[in-house]
Formats: C-alpha cells, structure tokens, sequence
C-alpha cells in the first residue's frame, strides 16, 4: 500500500484550528440591580443643568416625626423644633474605551469585535458598575450583625430584619451579600434550621431556587434578596448589607449630545456611547461615558452583615 | 586465546566520542503556561480604615473594631474625582466619614514589626500582576485562586495596636452591653438548634467562650454612677404643677 491520504499528508489542506460559533463569556458579575423601592426612593435625580456635580439631599422630620402635645385648655402650645438634616451624593464620570484595528475587526468571524457588542457591553456595564458601587456602600452602616469569622446563618440574617423594624426602617428591604453569604444562609437553613423554617415554603423555595448570582428567591416576604461578587472584605469578613428607604441616595446625569452622528445615547441618555476614529492608525474607538454617585443615606435605615469570607 | 577488545568508554563520553558537539538544552515551553498565575480576587481599591464607636465585634476571644473603609472609588460615598488628573479626591469622603462619628485609620498606623523591610510603613499593599487591586497587609491571596484570607495573629496585633495607641477608642460599657445581650440571644437560639443539629455544638460553645470574654471585660470595669447620658435630675411635680 502506498499514498493512502492521511490527516498528516494534507497540512496544506487543513488548518491547526477553527473558532467555534460557540462563545464563552469569562466570568464576571453581570446583574444589574432589581426595580426596588430602596433604589425609586433614594434616587436624588440628575445633575445636569444642576450647577454642581453635588447632590444634597435634605432629610426632614415630617410626617408624624413629631407627636402632637397634650396642652392645657385656653394656654398657648410651643413650638416644635423641625429636625433636618442632609446627605450627599458626588456623581463622577464612569468611562471605557475599546479600540480595535481596521484589521481586527474586518477578520473579526465571532461578532465580538464590532460596533454592536461594544454598544450592548456599554450598556451592561453601566448597571454592573452601579451594582459594585452600591455594594461598596453597603458596609458602611455602624450597625453590624453577624457572627465574625463565622458563618452567616439565616438567624443572623433575620436579625439584620429586625435591626431596621426596631429603628422604624419602612419596609420593603433590599439585602445584598456575598455569594458566599447566601450559601451559608442557604446551607443553614437546609441542614441546621428547624422544621418551622427548613420546611416552610420560603425554605424549600431557598433549596430550590435557580442557582446563581443576582436575584434570588426571597428568604423573608418583603426582603428581596441579591447576591454580588462586588461585595467587599475586610478583616477576614465579608460586609454586605440590608436597607429599607432612604438607607441609600444615587445620583446621576445625562450626558450632553449634541447630535454628533458618531454618537448615540443608550439606556435613556444615561450613556453617550462614541465611536472615535484615528484615522492615521486605522483605529477606531468605542467609548461609554456615564456619570454615578452612590452614597449611604439615613445610617440607621441600613444595617451591615457580617460573616467569614472562607 | 584471542586478544581481547579494549573495553569500550563509558556511556557519558561516549555520546561526544564521534557524534556533533552541543550543549544543553532547556525548552522553552512558550507563552504563559510557565508562568505563575496571578489571584482571580476581584479588584479592589485602595482605601483607609475607619472605625466607629458602635462597631464593635469579640472574636476567638478578642475585642475587636468592625473597621469600615473610605474606599478610593470616585462616586461612592462622598469621594470625588480630581477634574484635572482623574485621580480620587477622598476628602468630602473623609469629612462625611468624620461627621458620622467614624475615625479614621492614618495608612502608616502599623506596629513597626508589620512593615515590609525597606518599604515605606502602610497597611495596604498591591499584588503582583494585578495593577487593580490593593489589599491590606493583613489579607492573603494566592495565585490562581479567588481565597482571601486574613492573618489573623496579625490582624488581632493591628487592632490592639490601635488601641494601645489611642487611635481608636476601647469599646463603651453599653456597647458591650449590647454585644452581650445580642451574644446570649444568639447563642440560646443556636443551642436550640444543636439539639437537632450536632453539628452547631461548636459553635455554641465558641459564642459562650465569646460571651465571657465580654463579661469579663465587663467585670473588670468599674464605671462611675452617672445617668446613661448626662443632664439634670428632673421633678415631675415642678415642671407639671410649679
């Protein structure tokens, strides 16, 4: 026998490998923050036109704050003092840019490498930066619960609840955690919570919930539940948190455009999504401009939840 | 007889006997797969320390501060961008901070043993290959892994440190006070769980050990007959009937 056509005789006619229409996204906290009350109530609004990339937002003693006060018949009542305070929030610009070649993008057979996934990236982006930035304010509230360098249990968890009931916290709430966090409380109440919990719809709900990151079935009617990878440590812990209304303010801006037809606004003008060509390189640039702010609101309508971080 | 051969050399000179000359050779196996990965910990910031008065846990027997951080993310709580260089501006951050009771942690506030030789003295610390993310000295990251984990022998010395020096204030009676009770109330409900869960016995015992860490500090304080916050001793009869 001789000549017989074999994979190795014809290098000419294959090649090494060939890409797959088949893409993996590498892994990254991707969810965007829920509709919440928290986040419709804390929204300080827009800085544009405002003179200032500063937004204070007053905080008043209305509304039943004050009792009425028991006064003699025919003798004059007193003032009531208003109580006020403030908060503020600073909204900064949030950008990024990808800059392809004219050659990486006409060889380009994914579909990763145009205008359109740069657009829809854009937009993703902006509610994941939103996320991480709430996450880092999450851990600031003075009042902790959880156990350090333990577990997070899903008594702990209900501790956190009744922290803000106690402080008159409106409800609903808004928890974030830690993976982790959550599947600590979720092994908790699978393996270690009473037949009250560990069999009740909310706990079987908990064991057989979609997996993953972001929302998550509630443990608790009236307290949604988000996990975040954005979540921060310290000391060995991780710090998530849980808020009713006014725990945390946001802010943010609309970006001025002009009608520049290399330009166009996504997700309500919060983005201006740019495409910047450098001829001379034969380079074109995608870039995302959006302006956020996140701080802690009323210290007392949140509370931190502290667990291990291994 | 016949004469006999002379006996052949040794294996190891006889490869340079009669074959072309060379030298060793190490391969070079390429890219990066050589190479010792860098942690998959998410990015992170650099930040200060902060601590509050109410923020305080025991742990492993220890009094702790719950440290909070001012974190160098433009946008999150008060820190702003500087409109020239981009670069954070944390000093809203630090003032907001500061007015809602909080202290701040100075970066160079380490026991002189904690410094790395012949580096400036500061609590954070950057990680090779990862130009994004600072930690503290105290946490520890490995190639390859997302695993944070804390040096706890040295994070117990950071934290006494701070208070040995007056950095940070030692926690209130009442603060310990309320550990206490929520310490007992948590224990009585995971005792009740122990029942059914042999597995939460550890950790029951753990928080009593915690619990009399508390009331030992507790005991040892002798606290001056005052009322809870100050003020003046109040007459219902003369501010209702004077």
């Amino acid at each position: 026998m001789a000549n017989e056509i074999t994979f190795s005789s014809i290098g000419d006619l294959t090649t090494s490998e060939t890409l797959s229409t088949t893409i993996l996204m590498l892994l990254a906290d991707r969810n965007a923050l829920p509709a919440h009350p928290v986040f419709a109530a804390g929204y300080a609004g827009s800085i544009t036109g405002s003179g200032s990339n500063v937004k204070k937002v007053a905080e008043v003693g209305l509304m039943g704050y004050d009792l009425l006060a028991t006064v003699t018949d025919g003798s004059a009542v007193s003032n009531t003092a208003l109580t006020d305070g403030s908060v503020t929030v600073t909204v900064v610009r949030k950008s990024k840019v990808y800059q392809p070649s004219d050659l990486a993008r006409l060889v380009d057979v994914t579909g990763m490498v145009n205008i359109n996934a740069f657009a829809q990236d854009a937009v993703v982006s902006l509610s994941a930066t939103l996320a991480s930035m709430v996450a880092n304010v999450m851990d600031d509230f003075t009042t902790v619960v959880g156990t350090s360098a333990a577990d997070l249990t899903f008594s702990d968890y209900l501790d956190a609840v009744t922290t803000l009931e106690i402080a008159k916290v409106q409800g609903p709430y808004f928890s974030m955690l830690a993976p982790i966090q959550y599947g600590d409380v979720r092994k908790d109440v699978a393996t270690a919570s009473g037949g009250a919990v560990q069999f009740s719809a909310a706990g079987q709900g908990l064991l057989s919930g979609m997996v993953g990151i972001g929302l998550k079935n509630s443990l608790i009617d009236g307290v949604t539940l988000f996990t975040s990878a954005h979540v921060p440590t310290s000391g060995g812990n991780y710090l998530g948190g849980m808020c009713g209304a006014g725990g945390l303010v946001w802010a943010d801006g609309i970006v001025p455009y002009d009608g520049d037809p290399n330009a166009v606004q996504l997700a309500d003008g919060k983005i201006l999504f740019e495409r910047d060509r450098t001829a001379t390189y034969g380079l074109t640039g995608y870039v995302s401009h959006a302006y956020l702010g996140v701080s802690k609101g009323i210290d007392a309508a949140g509370v931190t939840i502290r667990s291990s971080s291994t | 007889m016949p004469p006999r051969r002379p006996a052949p050399p040794p294996p190891s000179m006889q490869a340079y006997d009669d074959s072309a000359n060379g030298s060793a050779f190490v391969p070079d196996e390429g890219g990066t797969t050589r190479a010792r990965p860098v942690t998959r910990v998410p990015g992170a910031p650099a930040f200060l320390f902060k601590a509050h008065p109410l923020r305080w846990t025991v742990e492993n027997g220890r009094l702790l501060p719950v440290l909070g951080k001012v974190k160098f993310i433009p946008g999150v709580g008060g820190c702003d961008a500087d409109a020239r260089t981009g670069k954070p501006r944390i000093g809203p951050a630090r003032m907001e901070a500061e007015e809602g009771g909080w202290t701040i942690v100075p970066f160079d506030r380490i026991p002189d043993a904690h410094a790395a030789p012949g580096q400036a003295k500061s609590y954070l610390r950057t990680v090779d290959g990862r130009p994004d993310l600072v930690i503290s000295i105290y946490d520890k990251v490995y190639p390859g892994s997302d695993r944070i984990e804390c040096d706890l022998p040295r994070w117990y010395e950071f934290c006494d440190y701070l208070v040995s020096t007056g950095t940070i204030a030692p926690p209130s009676s009442h603060v310990l006070r309320n550990m206490l009770d929520r310490l007992r109330a948590h224990r009585d409900a995971r005792a009740a769980k122990a029942i059914t869960a042999p597995s939460v016995k550890a950790e029951v015992a753990q928080i009593e050990a915690n619990i009399a860490v508390i009331e030992a500090e507790l005991a040892r304080r002798v606290e001056a007959p005052q009322a809870p916050a100050g003020g003046m001793a109040f007459n219902p009869e003369e501010a209702f009937h004077g």
